[in-house]
């Protein structure tokens, strides 16, 4: 069986930091075993042992994924640390979040008893007009029928 | 645990693996074998046994590390979405949900 | 829509920039994601544009990023909102879905069986009557407005007084508390009768089943005793199919269902199993991929495959499916449907593989046949080899929201937090992703996994990328947003 042929790369942490140097090597644990030892000046080496099954051409291509993995998570890094509190923000009005209430109806000036008199005054007339233009008469509101013909009793109706 | 001879002990250095990370890694691979972990002068050494590949656990330190150092960023946000998926679930929220 | 200024920054600064998450994708494109689910496809100089702080204002470019999000100054903070709450709506509800399980008996054994089935003989793996009531009771408590009981095994239909005894029960408590409540029944049809069916339609209980294709593929897939389980699948298929086609005034008729679990027979077969349901007149299919949980765990070396291969299988299966759309052909894959609901309509279409937190108790319950209370239909599975971690509790010793604060359900929900993940929370798909605990724990040891190796991850990302693939050609798009379309 072929043996699988190491690669690592000399990150420097003081300059890129570590947290971003840690994941750009975290990020390659899929395609490598991946482990991170000290070396002076702030320095790191990250070696990479190709798992079973990857090909020579990916083992190959680690180190070039580790560099570019960590110049993409130096730019993460600046950008979250540019909005965590914009981000926390949005994300804390998100999960209070209540739409908002439709506009209320315009106020008419009358109190709450006064709007309800009306109701029931226009809800009465409503009721008279259905029972009078029953049987189609042609005098539905009784406009031209005398008092004496709504409200009196002599049966001296006056017909039209 | 017989431990494994042909592996040798793995030094993790304390600046770039953190205790915790290693001794939660030792938890995930706890049901697969032993790992016995020394602090030292520097870092903790682990003693893997039971089989264990040393590459799988040294991810699984870097994937706890990781975890720990995004913890620090994220932690309170995360808590507050997962409270309230619970709280609405449970009921506590509202009425209902005895 | 009310905007809110951003306090003015820097330009040309990695500081202007609001936060995002960006993939790079085959061919040298970008691909720009943020919390409220919005994207931009960028090409690699615009990206380097972008990044720098240099797409000119007033440009479409400019106009583009600015009205999704990604312009910082411009950033309209009540609509952000709005759609990400809109996103993760299903934060404030509890389990929508209850899945009930009648019995562990069942008269098949389905090679990539997950479901701790046992034989037809076996005792003490039957849910009673009263106590398959007492689940729908508990169901009845979630918070959740409108709730789904899923009857499932082994074979539901193997214990029919309890499936009986259970929509009974759930169709008078809905109409005395005035909820809603939606019944569906997953079984392999082999013992479906006339009587029953008719039981169930007057129900209103939807109907669903497994058909993995043709009629060899299935029946090698779904071992049956009694031969010819793909038969007895198309008969009641055609037969329900035909009663929604009638439907009658008294009661609601729904249209059939089917699920395809992919097995390594499966594999390059995708155009077979894709005119199966085509013939049969199905509009939906879901190519579901095999996970190494419960039996299919033991039997992987032989049923089961890398993520890769499903790839490979999904991709040729969607691209036929295209085709068949672009002829007229109704047809439409459900994981492409799901997902394209998130990426295009930022809804939630109720995937609770797919949540953050994911659904594991508080959106789904699964009620064993004694009345053990798990996560979900896989916590079940591990429980049966004997790891109660996913177990929640029991319907008849606890209360709902002891259940509902679980420490299964904390842990769940606390390790499926895609922002306490270290690949996830800088993962473009973070919007429309969700990772599994039980997964995780199953393959790699912990309810968190390490998503640089997770099989699952893989999978998805690779059906993400396939759809943003597509979604990027006018031919494609137009009939993946035409299958979403409201």
């Amino acid at each position: 069986m072929a043996k699988t042929k190491k690669s690592s790369v000399i990150a420097d942490a003081g300059r890129d930091g570590l947290s971003a140097v840690r994941y750009a090597a975290y990020s390659l644990s899929g395609s490598a075993y991946v482990f991170l030892k000290p070396l002076a000046g702030g320095k790191v080496l990250a070696e990479f042992e190709p798992k079973p099954g990857v090909d020579a051409r990916a083992a190959a291509g680690l180190p070039a994924r580790f560099r570019l993995e960590l110049e993409d998570e130096k730019f993460r890094e600046k950008i979250a640390a540019g909005n965590s509190s914009l981000r926390e923000f949005l994300l804390l009005k998100a999960v209070n979040y209540a739409p908002k209430a439709p506009e209320p109806e315009p106020d008419s000036g009358l109190t709450p008893k006064q709007e309800k008199e009306l109701n029931d005054l226009i809800h009465q007339i409503e009721k008279e007009i259905k029972a009078e233009t029953a049987g189609g008469k042609k005098d539905p509101l009784g406009i031209t029928r005398t008092w004496e013909d709504k409200y009196g009793s002599n049966g001296n109706k006056k017909k039209r | 645990m017989k431990e494994d001879k042909k592996n040798s002990p793995l030094f993790f250095s304390a600046g770039l693996y953190s205790a915790e990370a290693l001794k939660l890694a030792a938890a995930v691979f706890s049901a697969r074998g032993g790992v016995r972990l020394t602090a030292g002068k520097g870092g903790t050494e682990a003693v893997l046994s039971g089989g264990i590949n040393p590459g799988e656990f040294a991810n699984e330190a870097l994937n706890q590390q990781c975890r720990i150092d995004l913890s620090a960023r994220n932690s309170r946000l995360s808590g507050i979405i997962v409270t309230k998926a619970l709280l609405s679930a449970s009921g506590s929220s509202k009425k209902g949900g005895k | 829509m009310a905007r809110t200024a951003t306090k003015k920054s820097a330009k040309g600064t990695a500081a202007a920039l609001p936060h995002f998450n960006f993939r790079r994708l085959s061919g040298g494109a970008v691909l720009l994601t943020n919390d409220s689910g919005m994207h931009a496809s960028l090409s690699g100089a615009q990206f380097r544009q972008f990044r720098d702080g240099r797409v000119a204002a007033g440009s479409a470019l400019y106009k583009d990023l600015a009205a999704k999000g990604f312009v910082r100054d411009m950033m309209d903070i009540e609509g952000y909102a709005a759609a990400c709450a809109k996103k993760n709506s299903f934060l404030g509800a509890g389990p929508g879905l209850h899945i009930l399980v009648l019995t562990l008996r069942c008269n098949h054994k389905c090679v990539y069986c997950q479901s701790s089935a046992v034989g037809q003989a076996s005792r003490g793996t039957d849910m009673s009557p009263a106590l398959a009531r007492k689940c729908v009771d508990f169901a009845l408590k979630s918070t959740n407005p409108g709730i789904t009981i899923e009857f499932q095994g082994g074979e539901p239909l193997l214990n029919w007084e309890a499936l009986k005894a259970s929509v009974l029960h759930a169709r008078r408590r809905a109409r005395e508390l005035g909820r809603e409540v939606r019944l569906a029944l997953v079984s392999n049809f082999s013992l479906m009768t006339e009587e029953k069916a008719r039981f169930l339609l007057a129900n209103e209980v939807s109907i669903c089943t497994s058909l993995d294709g043709p009629a060899d593929l299935h029946d090698k897939n779904r071992v049956f005793a009694g031969g010819g389980s793909h038969a007895a699948t198309v008969k009641w298929l055609k037969y329900f199919s035909a009663a929604y086609k009638k439907q009658v005034p008294e009661f609601r008729t729904f249209k059939p269902s089917a699920l395809l679990t992919v097995s390594r027979y499966s594999l390059g077969r995708e155009k077979q199993i894709v005119d199966e349901y085509v013939r049969l007149g199905l509009e939906d299919v879901f190519l579901r991929p095999l996970a190494p949980i419960g039996y299919a765990k033991q039997l992987w070396d032989k049923v089961g495959y890398e993520p890769a291969d499903f790839l490979s299988f999904y991709r040729a299966g969607l691209d036929y499916i295209l085709k068949l759309n672009a002829r007229g052909v109704t047809i439409r894959e459900r994981n492409a449907v799901m997902m394209l609901e998130k990426i295009l309509n930022g809804t939630d279409p109720g995937y609770l593989d797919m949540r953050c937190p994911c659904g594991a108790v508080i959106g789904q319950l699964a009620y064993n046949h004694n009345g053990d209370i798990y996560a979900c239909d896989e916590g079940r599975m591990v429980g049966w080899q004997g790891d109660d971690l996913f177990k929640a509790g029991n319907v008849e010793r606890d209360s709902y929201s002891k259940v509902m604060l679980s420490q299964a359900s904390r842990a769940c929900a606390a390790a499926s937090s895609l922002d306490t993940q270290p690949q996830c929370s800088r993962c473009a798909y973070k919007p429309f992703c969700g990772v599994c605990p039980v997964y995780n724990y199953e393959t790699q040891g912990s309810l968190s996994g390490e998503m640089p190796s997770n099989g699952r991850c893989g999978l998805f990302m690779g059906l993400f990328d396939t759809l943003f693939s597509l979604l990027a050609k006018p031919a494609s798009a137009k009939i993946l947003k035409g299958w979403v379309s409201k």
